[in-house]
Formats: structure tokens, sequence, C-alpha cells
């Protein structure tokens, strides 16, 4: 009997035109990536060169002074991205991989690293994610909206009814057809990708691949049940098709607006600004009560006194920036939190709709999401603590660029270390799963 | 061999089916003749299962259509009106499939042997049936029967729409079936073929069966005219 249900599914033209834009649409989605993630590498590549050589310029031209050198140059902080960040572009588009800060103050430099042409950012990009939650379900909507209405309406129905003592098994078998070539196509395109971009077969690949699937079984699911209330082809179509748009549109944009509006943030313009304030009113301030903060923040530094004249010194102007960023201290907390509560909003709407969580899922794997940016953003701050404590005491004691081992300043980087949790991740698909078999299963013996 | 008993068929106010009392034996060939709306096809879809009766029941051999439709399917085969099948299988493919979901599987020549039978040529059996005519279509249908081997066949109009060539193959099949044993219920609104094949024919009349007579005490005419008063 299955050997005839192929038969049907792929002699029918129409349905072998949707697998091969299903699988056209995703290798264009697989080079999409395989291109950002190309580009994005050159840039990090790029980067040490211009490090190393912007070091060796400034110590050129200003030797003597190690606080100017400190001034001027950038140290880079690289997000590592992930070879399967190629199938989940997700916010690296926006966000940038690698960031170079001097050590000056840090809220001021967080937002300077646009490396992308905001255009391209704003056509958005396709990449497998995409395909895989927009692309996919209208396909698979369109290979079962009718699988019982077309049997009722061509007139075959009653004769199936006769013949088979169980259409309900008829209508799985029919389904499970086309879930099999939905499956295969995926499992195609995910072997591409692996071999063309390299990724690793690791875990984060695995439940990549594993949610990915469980969506497609989500879909074909939400089908099944739909098309159990026996409803015709055209309210099928209609039905499943208000579903597609609900979900990926409706209710992302909608949960977007509520959880703007419940965690407003305000304070990323506002720590800029504040930082902005601290810093630049020390120049009409007396140098005292800066360095008196400053001395309480780092007491290790005390030793590097400040005398209250109109002499520039590195300490009092280093004093000052750090300022800037104590000040704004407070504004940058809150925003870090505030955005990991709209995060966390967003991971919890996910439990409800395997759209977001499917995007939401890929995009943590993947390392390309507003958690691993909020990570990458907490270890930038860690990284610039870092290159000040160690540079403070060499440009206030005065000495000059041959203090320091400029080899030892290369590009760091960061890698997203968090642990997946399997269940977290896999059981919002399966609780969904059940549900809808089980509400289409009562549906399905009543076909008997 | 099929009994049907005090039957009832509601649909919100309207009754379609009422008191339906009928009993066909085995080899009997049972014509029902009835306007459109009269209540045959009803009938058909009740034994079939597809519809739920008001009241009353029907037997299948001696089991309940409404308390066992699963066992009941077993010895029920089915042509209707227009036999619609895959356009894109071939005859005996089709014929296979139709086979195998009901729990046969036969040999290609087995298959073969059944759409012979039916007179469908050899050279269409591998032809995919969007290309079939509707008599090709109906032959393919009748070998679906005969190869589930069913001991009650169900035809609603089979005949309606064929030429004159293709209902008298029809009709010579049909008549063969009852030689063999089987019981047929045929709703039909063809007079001539129900004379000539049936051994008895009942007339329904807005849901009612009005009259319940042995086809050989009339002509095609005298039961034209009968037929013609009584709706």
């Amino acid at each position: 009997m299955n050997t005839y249900l192929y038969k049907q599914f792929y002699r029918n033209r129409a349905y072998i035109t949707a697998l091969v834009f299903l699988w056209l649409a995703g290798i264009m989605a697989i080079y999409t990536g395989k291109k950002f993630l190309e580009r994005n590498h050159d840039i990090i590549a790029k980067s040490e060169a211009f490090q190393k050589e912007s070091i060796r310029r400034n110590v050129q031209y200003h030797k003597d002074d190690l606080g100017l050198i400190l001034y001027y140059v950038k140290l880079n902080l690289v997000n590592k991205t992930p070879q399967l960040a190629a199938l989940n572009i997700g916010m690296r588009d926006l966000n940038p991989s690698i960031q170079g800060v001097t050590i000056r103050n840090l809220e001021e430099q967080r937002y300077n690293a646009d490396f992308y042409n905001p255009s391209n950012a704003a056509a958005g990009n396709l990449d497998f994610s995409f395909v895989l939650v927009f692309l996919f379900p209208l396909i698979i909507v369109a290979f079962c909206y009718n699988l019982i209405s077309e049997e009722e309406e061509k007139g075959t129905w009653k004769l199936l009814h006769v013949q088979s003592s169980r259409p309900g098994r008829l209508i799985d078998a029919k389904m499970r057809v086309r879930f099999m070539a939905v499956t295969a196509v995926y499992v195609v395109l995910l072997v591409i990708a692996k071999t063309w971009i390299g990724i690793p077969a690791d875990l984060p690949f695995a439940v990549f691949m594993i949610s990915g699937w469980l969506y497609i079984i989500f879909w074909f699911m939400l089908c099944r049940w739909i098309i159990a209330f026996r409803k015709s082809s055209a309210q099928n179509a209609l039905i499943l098709l208000i579903l597609w748009v609900t979900m990926n549109f409706i209710v992302p944009m909608a949960g977007n607006m509520v959880i703007q509006k419940m965690y407003p943030v305000r304070e990323s313009l506002k720590a800029v600004m504040q930082q902005r304030e601290g810093y630049h009113n020390k120049w009409d301030e007396p140098k005292l009560p800066t360095m008196k903060k400053f001395y309480q923040a780092y007491p290790q530094f005390s030793k590097f006194t400040v005398e209250e004249n109109d002499a520039f010194t590195w300490t009092w102007y280093y004093a000052m920036q750090h300022m800037g960023d104590m000040e704004a201290s407070s504004s940058s907390r809150q925003y870090a939190e505030k955005m990991q509560k709209r995060n966390n909003a967003a991971v919890f709407l996910g439990y409800l709709f395997p759209n977001i969580h499917t995007q939401l899922t890929e995009s943590r794997v993947a390392g390309t999401g507003m958690d691993n940016h909020l990570e990458f953003a907490s270890a930038l701050k860690k990284f610039h603590e870092k290159k000040r404590l160690f540079f403070y005491p060499l440009i206030f004691s005065g000495k000059n660029a041959e203090a320091v081992n400029w080899n030892d300043q290369a590009v760091e980087s960061f890698e997203d270390s968090r642990n997946i949790s399997l269940l977290q991740v896999f059981l919002p698909y399966l609780v969904l799963i059940i549900l809808l078999f089980s509400l289409s299963q009562t549906k399905y013996r009543k076909l008997c | 061999m099929l009994k049907i008993t005090d039957l009832h068929k509601k649909y919100n106010d309207f009754t379609a089916l009422r008191s339906l009392n009928l009993e066909v034996g085995k080899g009997e060939i049972y014509a029902l003749l009835g306007q459109n709306g009269a209540g045959k096809s009803t009938t058909i879809n009740i034994l079939l299962g597809l519809l739920k009766p008001t009241s009353g029941d029907a037997f299948i051999n001696g089991v309940s259509v409404t308390g066992y439709p699963d066992r009941v399917k077993k010895d029920l085969a089915y042509i209707p009106e227009t036999v619609l099948l895959y356009p894109n299988l071939t005859g005996l493919e089709n014929l296979d499939f139709f086979s195998r979901i009901a729990g046969f599987e036969y040999s290609r020549e087995q298959l073969s042997g059944f759409l012979n039978r039916t007179g469908l040529q050899e050279t269409a059996h591998h032809k995919m049936l969007g290309g079939y005519s509707k008599g090709m279509r109906q032959k393919v249908g009748i070998a679906i029967a005969l190869a589930k081997d069913a001991k009650v066949l169900l035809l609603d109009e089979p005949t309606s729409g064929l030429d004159p060539i293709a209902t008298a193959e029809f009709t010579e099949i049909v008549r063969q079936l009852g030689q063999q044993g089987k019981t047929v219920l045929m709703a039909t609104h063809d007079i001539f073929n129900a004379v000539s094949v049936a051994s008895a024919i009942g007339i329904m009349k807005q849901g009612v069966l009005v009259q319940n007579l042995p086809s050989k005490a009339f002509t095609a005419e005298e039961l034209q005219e009968l037929y013609l008063k009584t709706i």
C-alpha cells in the first residue's frame, strides 16, 4: 500500500516542484550563511593585523607617552562565531562579533561598532532558520491541508471507507509519505550545510537539527488535527494559513509590543548621557573630588597622587574617564537586566509558540541570540577592566612604551560556554506534539 | 444475507427514510427504483456505515451495521455511480492499492485476471487512470469489488452515464455475480436494466418502500407504467 502512496505523491508534479523550491530556498539560505560566516571570519582575521599595526604606529609616534598610546590604541575582543551561526545568523548581523575598545570609558564605546552596512541589516538575511520557521510550514500545509477532504471532494472517500476498516490509518500513511519527503529535504540540506560550511558534529548541531525536526513534526501534527475536523479543502487551507500568519507574524509582533511595554528600556541612552556628563563635567571641577572617588574604587592606585593645579596628568585624565563609567554603571546594569528580562519573556512566549521557540533555541545554540549578546557585553566589560588594571599603573607611574610587551596585546576571544538544557529545549515541542496528536486521535478514531 | 429492519433516517425536519424493511437473500439481485431524493442512496450510505440511522438497523450476514461497522465492511463491496480512483496510478495499480487496503495481496497475473473478467482491455491495464473513460473506470470499480470477494455488493446507480454497450457489459457482470451467490442491492433509475437483471424490484417514494415486487412478473413496459403511477 505504501508503495502506491509514494507513487501517488511522487507522480504529482506540484509536490515535486514544492520540494525542489524548498530545497533551493534552503541552499540559498546555506549560501547566505556561508557568505556571512566568511565575511565574519575575514573581519576577525583582519582585526588581528589592524590591532598590531595600530600598536606599531602609536608606539612609533608616541613611544615616550604611554598614556597617549593607550588613548588611541583599540584592543579587540572577539565574540567567537560558531560555524553553526551560518544556519542562524540571528542578531549577529546587527550586533558585532568583534568589538575594539580603548581603555577610556566603556559606555561611550559600546555602540561604536558598525562593521556592516545598516541597509543590509534592514533588509535582513535569508538564513536557514528563516527557511525552516517560515517556509517549511507553508509546504507542509500545502501537502496536508486536503489529505481527507481531497478524498471526499474527488469521490474516493466512500470507496476507501468501504475497502479499509481503518481509513484513519490510511490518512496517517499518506501523511507519513509527506513527512518523509519533507524530512528528507531537511536532512539533505543539513548534510550539505555541515559538509559545505564545516559545521562540527557536536551537541549544539544535534540540538539544532533535532529542534528543527521537532518543529516540522509539530506542523504535521497541527495539520493532522485541523484536517480531522473534516472541513472542506478551502476551509482547511484558510484555517492553516491563518494559523501560520498568526504564529509567524501576529503573535511575535504583538508579543514584542507587550514585552516592550512591560520592560521599557530607556537606560541605554541614559547610560551614554550619564557617562558623557560624568566624564566631561569633571574637566570643569576640582581634581581632588574626582581622584577621591577613583581611589575609593581602586585603593591600590592611591599612591599615584594628583595635585590640585592646572597641569594635565594622565592619572587625572583616566580617573575622569573612569568616573564616566562609574556614574553610568547603575543605568548600564539596569539596561542589561531589562534586556535579560525581555529575553526571558520571549523565551516564555516560545514555550507556547514553537516557531518562536525554534528561533530562540537555534539562535541560542548558534550563539547568535540576545543571551549571547548580553554575555558578550558582560565579557567586554571584564576585558575592558582587565586592560585598564594592566595599563593604569604603567601609565600613572610615567612609564614609556618600552615598559609593555606589546606582543602580549593580541586580540582576545570570548566563547559562549553556557550549558544547553535539553529538557528546556525539547519539552515544549513534545508537549504540543503529544497534545495535538491526542486531540486529533479522538477524531481519527471516528473516521473508522 | 442482507436484512433491513425498521430503518429511519431524519435530517432535522426532513425524513429521508421511513420505516424501511427489506430482505435480500444469497444470490439475489434487488433493484431499488425511485426518484432523486427517494432514499435509495441514504439506504446504501447507512449500509456502508457512512451514515448513522435515526432508528432501526440493518444486518449483513447477520452482523449489525450500526453495532459492528468494521466487521460488516469485510463482507461489503461498493460501486458508486461514478467510480473515482487515483488518476496518477494505472488501472492495475489502483486495483492493487484498493485490494491491499482491504487486506488482499494478489499477484500481477491475478490482478490482470480481475480486470480481464470485467472486459477491460489488456492494453489499458497499465495506462494512467487519468486517461480512462467513465466505462473503463466502472470496470476497474467492478474489479475492485471482485478482488474483495465480498458477499454483498452495493451498487449506487452504477450504469448512469454509461453508453449502451458498457451498460450491457456491466449488467452481464452483475448477473454473473448473482449466479455466483453474491447478494446485490442496486439503486438505479434504469427500469429496463432493473427488469433484465434483478430478481426483485422495490420502488421508493419519499423515504418509503411503496412497492416490493418480483421482477419476473413484469415486462419493462409494465414496470415503467407501474413506476410512473407509483411516484
